[in-house]
């Protein structure tokens, strides 16, 4: 009996191990890609109204439906898997899955992973409650204050970089909490366990837009304009290329300037090269 | 593979790993009580107080822990109970460790046998005294084995405060991941370290356990 036990033990033990050194798969090339029909899409859709979901559970909003158009150019079906935005650059990397859409371009990412050409612009913003003590968002006046943000995004990166800068200025930086989820953020102003949340814009403009019954009010805008782009694993060049070229087609027959207007009500233009910060 | 971009932020490692421990030694020492409190309160006479306990722990065993977590800390602020993120995340881990201990506690003290409570009371000893020199001596080592395992389950439950802002060990691992896009490196490390953390506590205990059953005799199988 025991040595039956021991032998299952040992056999799914070793099985374990044998799924731990297996590199993941990677999708070396777009023909192996194009022979699946499908492209298998990392997102965490709680980016309203860049991704998010209906209430049926669907996987919808300015990135995805601009990443069907361009599947569907290429003859492909779309996959998502979702999950928190902490575990989709390490899984893009990892080779997890083939592409992710609303990545912000910054030139620390773009060592480790590619970019499509940008399908938005960026630029983050400061959330307070109506009655606040935050005067304005310059960073100077946040300094000392307590700030919600989300894991690992490009909004807490750069106020990582500004609170560099505030101790290089000998004054009190501002104190980051990480959550995994702007609702979350949202939850932590609206209970003043903090005095702001930084996020993208248009999340922002979105959030204020869906809980009216709390008294949020923008601040203001922080740091520059970034361009926001589709990412890829450095190893499938061929899809990147391909995924930029149809997104250039979705670009002139007007595709792109219809989905800004429906999602954000207003429209961008965005660079085609030398998109990457230096 | 590329171990030195790991490197400029093993004090951030550090960091987190040493306020993951803290939050565990913590929450392992609140819970214990609290197990015990619980252990005392379903072992009163008292109905109503034994009818609390059994409640509680029913809530408590048919709740998640990331769910308890976040009820604790975005649910009762809206009642007007607000709790810093690691005070919520002690309390997290106390509620929803103490009724497995309080079990463990249970076991063992109901394993010690009645027939040598009785011999003790027969040749007059104290009811205090009997607890303090036949049954907690007995019990502490028999409770030793489970609840070992319930107190690993503890400290790697830490982990979930991250989702909180606790700047725990898998919080910052996060962070560092997010910075040197090394997941690989990175989260190898971070398990090596929980992974000998709990070997060397298990063998601690394991230790603690022959000491406290080295009157015991030793049952054989054949």
């Amino acid at each position: 009996m025991f040595k039956r036990i021991a032998k299952y033990a040992l056999a799914s033990l070793s099985v374990a191990l044998v799924i731990g050194i297996c590199q993941p798969a990677k999708a070396d090339a777009l023909a192996d890609i194009k022979a699946k029909g499908k492209i298998v899409v990392g997102i965490d859709p709680t980016f309203s109204p860049f991704e998010f979901t209906d209430s049926a559970g669907k996987v919808i909003g300015y990135d995805p439906e601009l990443m069907e158009l361009a599947a569907k150019g290429l003859g492909l079906k779309v996959e998502y898997q979702v999950m928190a935005f902490s575990g989709i650059i390490p899984g893009l990397i990892a080779g997890a899955f083939d592409v992710t859409p609303t990545i912000n371009v910054t030139a620390e990412r773009a060592k480790k992973i590619d970019y499509v050409i940008p399908t938005a612009l960026s630029v983050n913003a400061v959330l307070t409650l109506k009655e606040t003590s935050v005067k304005s968002s310059g960073i100077a006046d946040l300094s000392g204050k307590k700030c919600a943000v989300k894991q690992t995004t490009q909004p807490e990166q750069m106020m990582k970089a500004l609170n560099d800068k505030l101790k290089a200025a000998g004054k009190p930086v501002v104190d980051l909490l990480g959550f995994e989820t702007i609702e979350q953020t949202i939850a932590a102003l609206a209970d003043k366990r903090v005095d702001c949340v930084v996020d993208d814009k248009s999340v922002l403009f979105e959030a204020i837009d869906k809980r009216k019954d709390l008294p949020l009010a923008l601040a203001g805008e922080i740091g520059d304009a970034q361009p926001i782009a589709w990412a890829a694993n450095k190893s499938t060049p061929a899809l990147t290329a391909a995924l930029s070229a149809e997104l250039k087609k979705l670009k002139v027959d007007g595709t792109v300037t219809a989905l800004q207007k429906k999602y954000f009500g207003y429209t961008m233009a965005l660079p085609e090269t030398d998109f990457i910060p230096k | 593979m590329d171990w030195s971009d790991i490197i400029p932020y093993l004090p951030d490692l550090a960091r987190g790993f040493l306020k993951s421990i803290e939050i565990a030694l913590l929450s392992a020492a609140t819970a214990l009580v609290t197990a015990l409190l619980l252990t005392l309160a379903s072992a009163t006479g008292n109905a109503i107080v034994r009818a609390i306990v059994a409640a509680y722990t029913e809530i408590i065993l048919g709740l998640p822990i990331l769910v308890l977590l976040y009820v604790i800390y975005f649910v009762l602020p809206k009642f007007g109970v607000r709790f810093d993120e690691t005070t919520a995340g002690v309390l997290t881990l106390t509620l929803y460790y103490s009724p497995y201990l309080a079990e463990a506690i249970r076991g063992a003290v109901a394993a010690v046998p009645v027939g040598q409570v009785e011999a003790a009371r027969m040749i007059g000893l104290g009811e205090l005294s009997i607890l303090a020199r036949i049954v907690v001596p007995q019990a502490l080592a028999l409770m030793i084995p489970s609840a070992t395992g319930i107190l690993i389950g503890l400290v790697k439950d830490t982990a979930i405060l991250s989702v909180i802002s606790v700047e725990e060990f898998a919080y910052v691992t996060k962070q560092v991941v997010s910075h040197t896009y090394a997941p690989f490196e990175t989260w190898t490390l971070v398990a090596a370290v929980y992974w000998v953390t709990l070997a060397l506590f298990e063998t601690l205990m394991r230790g603690l356990e022959r000491r406290l059953s080295r009157f015991r005799p030793k049952v054989e199988f054949h």
